[in-house]
């Protein structure tokens, strides 16, 4: 159909609250294409996770259609090969190193798995390579997860994604429980992936500043609607919409005021009639 | 000077392998100043925080001064200690689920202090929270004393957590990454709040982030932690460009940043 590798078509989704509806993803569209890479911006409930979790099929929509490489995946998969055949198209990262990996298994047995699970060639040879492709050295293959330190466990993560060869990644706040100066490593791995691989990456993160590292366009979120869209540098320099102004604004830098933070707030959020 | 830590050492001994933790770490807070403490996970931050309470493994060797007013915290005795964790330190963590008790009413955790410890009365507890969660800007407080944690948002709870932790007119705050477990724009009413009850009351405040931004924009001054050691201290507008230790530098190179962010519109109001 279209050269795009990800394709989100009117994505809907309400849960039920209580006696109410709460709508965490209302109408969203958007496009990545080959080696594209998407971020997915907006405070705590605005639907970000959400999105990321029904590209992965953990949620199904209530209405909208995902397409992946011009193929429409089902909105919710019945028995193991069609949840395979999704998890073949899609992978994700997590946020916690620690809590994603299997305690009890090697590098190495973790990335055999997953390719075994896949039906993909394994062996030692495929493990290193992947290992090399991570920046991790072949002696890690050997190491369990709590022999390694956050970073190389995002590594790990990464790795197993890389395994089965996905079109997409989906990156939920991978960086965010890490330092720093690790965090800059795992970026231009990332950066590296998406150029020497074609995969298409969704960066779901609460920090703007992550985002506009490794993405070339930005969506802005809010309450489940999209506020804003474009490209990043544009939308993170020169935002249009009154609430990314809002999200901007809110981050510290320099001759920062947190009290002219609360009169943007209270103003938007006026203007929304909150 | 409100906090003055003076080469204060930490030393843990396990399995025969001798661990320094903290080496030969000083510094101070003054009433009214807010100081930042920033470095990487495992540089000893929060070691350096917790010490001011005299929290560490019972195994730990501890060479130095730390003097919270006029008291010398590593020397003190059980009543003096007592006092200094009650009433004249007080400290937030990042978490404020794991701060308070699940199965109690906001308004008793956040009196717990008044009344089990200070001895005030019921009821004179119960009117000195709802004045703090005033104090904290939260709407409807007495609504908010009969919830439980569950039902606040994570925002609402942190301003709940502050509101308790200065229930005992505390003069120095120490807040361990207090704020990074919020959105943006929650961290900033958080912040703008702390600041506003610190001007007020003269509190000293030992803020420990990660976010160096953060350190820079809120901060007075500025310890730069590697390894156990301080290796800079700066003022913080001075951060980003003043920094001559080059693990400093190193690390400034590694934050991300919104290309010419601070002089867009955004930032110019």
């Amino acid at each position: 159909m279209t050269g795009h590798v990800l394709e989100v078509a009117g994505l809907q989704k309400a849960f039920r609250v209580g006696a109410g509806n709460v709508v965490a993803c209302n109408n969203v569209s958007f496009v990545i294409p080959p080696g594209g890479s998407m971020g997915l911006v907006g405070e705590s409930g605005s639907g970000k996770s959400t999105i990321a979790r029904m590209l992965v099929g953990l949620e199904a929509p209530d209405a909208g259609s995902i397409h992946v490489r011009g193929r429409q995946l089902g909105t919710r998969e019945r028995g193991r090969a069609a949840r395979l055949r999704r998890a073949k198209e899609i992978q994700m990262v997590f946020q916690d190193p620690y809590g994603s990996l299997d305690r009890r298994l090697t590098v190495a047995q973790c990335l055999d798995q997953a390719m075994k699970l896949h039906g993909l060639t394994s062996g030692a040879a495929r493990v290193a390579e992947l290992l090399d492709q991570v920046g991790l050295l072949a002696k890690h293959g050997d190491s369990k997860p709590h022999q390694l330190s956050g970073g190389q466990r995002q590594r790990v993560a990464i790795a197993r994604c890389l395994a089965i060869e996905p079109s997409v990644m989906v990156l939920d706040e991978a960086v965010s429980a890490l330092d720093v100066s690790v965090q800059a490593q795992i970026l231009a791995l990332l950066n590296e992936i998406r150029a020497s691989s074609g995969i298409a990456l969704l960066f779901v993160s609460h920090d703007l500043a992550v985002v506009s590292e490794v993405t070339d366009d930005v969506l802005v979120m809010y309450r489940g609607s999209i506020m804003e869209q474009g490209p990043t540098g544009r939308v993170l320099n020169a935002p249009e919409h009154s609430y990314s102004k809002l999200l901007i604004s809110s981050m510290p830098g320099p001759g920062w005021d947190p009290k002219d933070v609360l009169q943007r707030r209270a103003a938007f959020l006026e203007e929304v009639g909150v | 000077m409100l906090l003055d830590i003076e080469n204060l050492s930490l030393t843990i001994t396990a399995n025969g392998l001798v661990n320094p933790i903290l080496d030969d770490v000083s510094l101070t807070v003054d009433a009214g100043e807010v100081v930042g403490l920033v470095g990487e996970s495992g540089s000893g931050k929060s070691t350096t925080a917790r010490a001011v309470l005299r929290l560490y493994p019972e195994t730990a060797a501890v060479e130095g001064s730390i003097t919270v007013g006029e008291t010398e915290v590593l020397a003190a005795s059980r009543a003096d200690l007592h006092r200094v964790r009650s009433s004249e330190v007080a400290m937030i963590h990042q978490d404020p689920r794991a701060a308070l008790n699940p199965v109690r009413r906001i308004g008793d955790s956040l009196t717990e202090r008044l009344v089990h410890v200070l001895g005030v009365s019921r009821s004179e507890a119960a009117a000195a929270g709802l004045e703090l969660l005033e104090a904290v800007g939260i709407r409807q407080p007495e609504e908010r004393m009969r919830q439980y944690p569950h039902e606040l948002s994570g925002g609402m709870l942190q301003r709940v957590v502050i509101a308790a932790a200065l229930t005992g007119q505390p003069k120095l705050l120490l807040a361990d990454e207090a704020t990074s477990a919020l959105d943006v724009t929650t961290q900033a009413e958080v912040l703008a709040i702390l600041r506003d009850l610190q001007s007020r009351r003269g509190l000293g405040v030992l803020l420990i982030t990660h976010d160096l931004h953060l350190a820079a924009a809120y901060c007075d001054r500025v310890y730069v932690m590697y390894r156990g050691r301080i290796v800079e201290e700066l003022r913080g507008r001075d951060l980003f460009h003043g920094a001559q230790h080059e693990y400093t530098r190193q690390l400034l190179a590694a934050v991300p940043a919104i290309g010419h962010l601070p002089t867009s519109e955004s930032r110019a109001s």
